[in-house]
């Protein structure tokens, strides 16, 4: 299972890496919605974390790029916002956002989404890259 | 014989026939002489009736001619504008043609009040005693006239009987008049006053034709009288309305022709000029310059009928060079049958000074409001990603403490601390912030080797910042060492140590950085210019303020506080402070504080206490 993060700030990125990885997912990461994009185009994950505020393309641009793109319309999204305002929230969801985690969330909280939109989601691609551990 | 005897008898008969025939002769003689005797005395008679009738005639006519012709001077007197005791002097005079009028009173009567005045009084034996005040009514002379409502011819026989009768018992003045002719006057259809004529020559007695005359000439005084009373009213009237205009709380203008044709003293009081000058000039003259042309506008759209409203506020500049509110309402109206503007102006300035002041108040507010809101954005975002790496790293350690590689956990604890480290530093950003608003900043200049001074700055901030530091490549042009200015240190710290670490923190990808102090007499001049992310146009404006961020921020952590304490230094040093950025490619921001040489503090102690 492969995830993509896009978070502008390096230790948060960092510790989101390390949890995920250390609980069996292959991360991809990138520090801006331009390069998560890129990156997605590339090969689609099987879920994206992107954060809301970032330089040169934000979370909102990146949800939009994704669903409008076919090759990745149907990739799970999960925002991750460090505002806890209910506006941003809606804002996600209604570009076309799964689920949303407002910072700071716990580890629990975020399995459970990841793992929540991994099951729900019908896979998009046939190859199936199985945990690593 | 008979025949002697008959003619004897024939002849007495004969004779005395004659006799009695001379008789009748004689007596018809007689008869015709008396007849004509009485006819003569009867022609006599007529001719003289004849002769008076036409003399009378004559008089008449001539009395006529003279009533006609004083009449017509008393109407054409009352006509020339005199005032009134001129005219009733004239009137007197007119009347003297007329009649014996050495003595002559007018005597006015209110019936309202029941008193009498005497506007006009003359006499020989009691002077010239006019009466304007009101007297209460008695039964004197004149009262007997006004109360019987006919002319009253008195004299002394008369007097005495009135006088026993009780009709006049309080009579005063000399009261050895021959004869004494009053004739009442009608003003307004009642009984107004009378006018009086008296002789005290022994020779002179009024007669009623003397009253029939005088009666006429009352009636021509009496409707001059009505009309000195009308005008006298109109006046009274006139100066009423002009007291009210005159003392009236409000400014009252007549603006035509673009000119003030009208002002009352109180307009003098609110514009600040005197009364002369506002009515010599164009009527925009005091406005103030920003206001005139919409005055003028809305004046000459008022004249043209044009809806216009009615309410407004100006301001004017006193004499003095104050400047004034006004508030002002005006209509339209015919002033000397030409059109108009009628205004009444009202000092406003305390109320519009109170609303400005409720208006910087409420801006105030509402700029704290801001500062909160921006405050609780800022926090909830710079804060919350602190705390969330705290958390994030505490969970790694506590969940995978057996599975973590030793160099990832000193990695999560460093994590942990930079977060903390981090959030304490905005904390006291915000509390110096807090600070410098309860406490207004001050400026306490000395002596400052500004070249020293900023060494050590570079220093300090090369310490703090790290690698940073170094991300940029310094270019630093500095006053030569050992030039002294007169500046505050503490507050040159803030302006410099913000603008220089905010240079280098908002240059993620390095580029060059020039640091530069120069003199452009009479003002120094502090740039700092980067290559970094720059600024966006649309958050210029906001940048120094409180909690303010611009947008394109991104990770680069900061309070927003940085350059609007730069903003509160400058301003206390009496600078100038002047921005220019372009995103993408970097901000250039330019302190200009005053500059002040000075020789070393060592060289001249005497600096260091002066006040």
């Amino acid at each position: 299972m492969k995830i993509l993060i896009a978070e502008d700030e390096p230790s948060l990125r960092e510790n989101l890496q390390m949890l995920l990885e250390l609980e069996g997912f292959e991360v991809q990461l990138a520090s801006d919605g331009q390069e998560a994009y890129a990156l997605a185009r590339r090969a689609p994950p099987d879920l994206v974390l992107t954060d809301v505020m970032m330089p040169v393309l934000d979370g909102y641009g990146l949800i939009r790029l994704l669903r409008e793109d076919p090759a990745t319309a149907a990739v799970p999204i999960i925002v991750l916002t460090a505002r806890a305002e209910q506006n941003d929230a809606d804002l996600g969801l209604s570009l076309g956002a799964n689920a949303h985690l407002v910072k700071p969330y716990r580890r629990a909280e975020l399995l459970e989404a990841v793992q929540a939109q991994l099951k729900s989601t019908p896979k998009p691609q046939p190859p199936e890259r199985g945990r690593r551990q | 014989m008979n025949q002697g005897l008959h003619s004897d008898l024939a002849l007495r008969a004969q004779l005395e026939q004659l006799q009695l025939q001379h008789q009748a002769l004689v007596q018809r003689h007689e008869a015709l002489r008396l007849r004509h005797r009485a006819q003569q005395a009867s022609a006599e008679e007529w001719l003289r009736q004849r002769t008076r009738e036409l003399e009378a005639e004559a008089a008449e006519q001539k009395k006529a001619e003279t009533l006609q012709r004083v009449f017509y001077r008393i109407a054409e007197r009352a006509a020339a504008g005199l005032s009134f005791y001129d005219f009733l002097q004239t009137g007197h005079q007119l009347l003297g043609e007329l009649l014996y009028a050495k003595n002559c009173y007018i005597c006015l009567y209110n019936a309202e009040k029941k008193t009498l005045n005497f506007p006009y009084y003359v006499d020989e034996r009691d002077g010239d005693t006019m009466q304007t005040d009101d007297v209460p009514l008695r039964r004197g002379l004149t009262e007997f006239v006004l109360r019987t409502e006919r002319p009253q011819l008195i004299d002394a026989a008369r007097f005495v009987r009135l006088q026993a009768e009780g009709e006049i018992t309080e009579a005063t003045g000399d009261l050895s008049f021959v004869t004494w002719l009053g004739v009442p006057m009608q003003l307004r259809g009642a009984i107004g006053g009378a006018l009086v004529i008296q002789s005290y020559e022994a020779g002179i007695y009024y007669t009623d034709s003397d009253a029939d005359v005088l009666a006429f000439v009352a009636n021509h005084f009496s409707s001059a009288i009505e009309r000195y009373q009308a005008i006298d009213a109109l006046h009274k009237s006139e100066e009423r309305y002009r007291s009210v205009i005159e003392n009236a709380g409000v400014g009252v203008v007549v603006v035509q022709n673009e000119r003030m044709v009208f002002a009352n003293p109180r307009l003098a009081r609110i514009v600040g000029y005197p009364l002369d000058y506002l009515l010599s000039q164009p009527f925009d003259a005091a406005l103030h310059p920003d206001d005139a042309p919409a005055m003028i506008e809305r004046h000459r759209r008022r004249l043209r009928g044009e809806p216009v409203e009615q309410h407004f506020s100006f301001r004017v500049i006193t004499q003095l060079g104050k400047v004034r509110w006004l508030d002002l309402s005006a209509v339209k109206i015919e002033w000397g049958r030409a059109d108009a503007t009628l205004l009444f102006v009202v000092d406003a300035t305390a109320r519009v000074e109170a609303e400005q002041a409720q208006r910087i108040t409420l801006q105030k507010q509402v700029e704290l409001n801001d500062i909160k809101s921006r405050f609780i954005s800022m926090t909830s975002h710079e804060f919350r990603t602190p705390l969330a790496i705290i958390h994030g790293s505490v969970e790694l350690l506590r969940h995978y403490e057996d599975r973590l590689p030793l160099e990832k956990k000193h990695l999560a604890w460093q994590k942990i601390e930079d977060a903390v480290d981090r959030m304490t530093r905005m904390l006291e950003n915000v509390q110096t912030i807090g600070h410098a608003e309860a406490l207004p900043l001050e400026c306490r200049p000395a002596a400052v080797d500004l070249a020293a001074f900023c060494g050590v700055l570079l220093d300090e901030l090369r310490s703090v910042m790290g690698a940073q530091y170094d991300r940029v490549f310094w270019t630093v042009e500095l006053p030569p060492q050992g030039q002294w200015y007169w500046l505050d240190e503490t507050l040159v710290r803030k302006i410099l140590g913000n603008l220089l670490s905010n240079a280098v923190k908002y240059s993620p990808d390095g580029g060059t950085l020039c640091f530069s102090v120069v003199e452009a007499d009479p003002q120094l001049v502090l740039s700092v210019a980067d290559q970094g992310i720059g600024i966006p146009e649309q958050d210029q404006a906001s940048l120094f303020q409180s909690f303010y961020r611009a947008s394109n921020v991104g990770p680069i952590i900061g309070t927003g506080l940085g350059l609007s304490i730069v903003k509160q230094a400058v301003d206390c040093h009496h600078g100038s402070i002047e921005l220019f950025s372009e995103v993408g490619k970097g901000s250039r921001f330019t302190v200009r504080l005053p500059m002040v040489k000075c020789p070393p503090p060592t060289a001249a102690p005497a600096v260091e206490s002066a006040p």
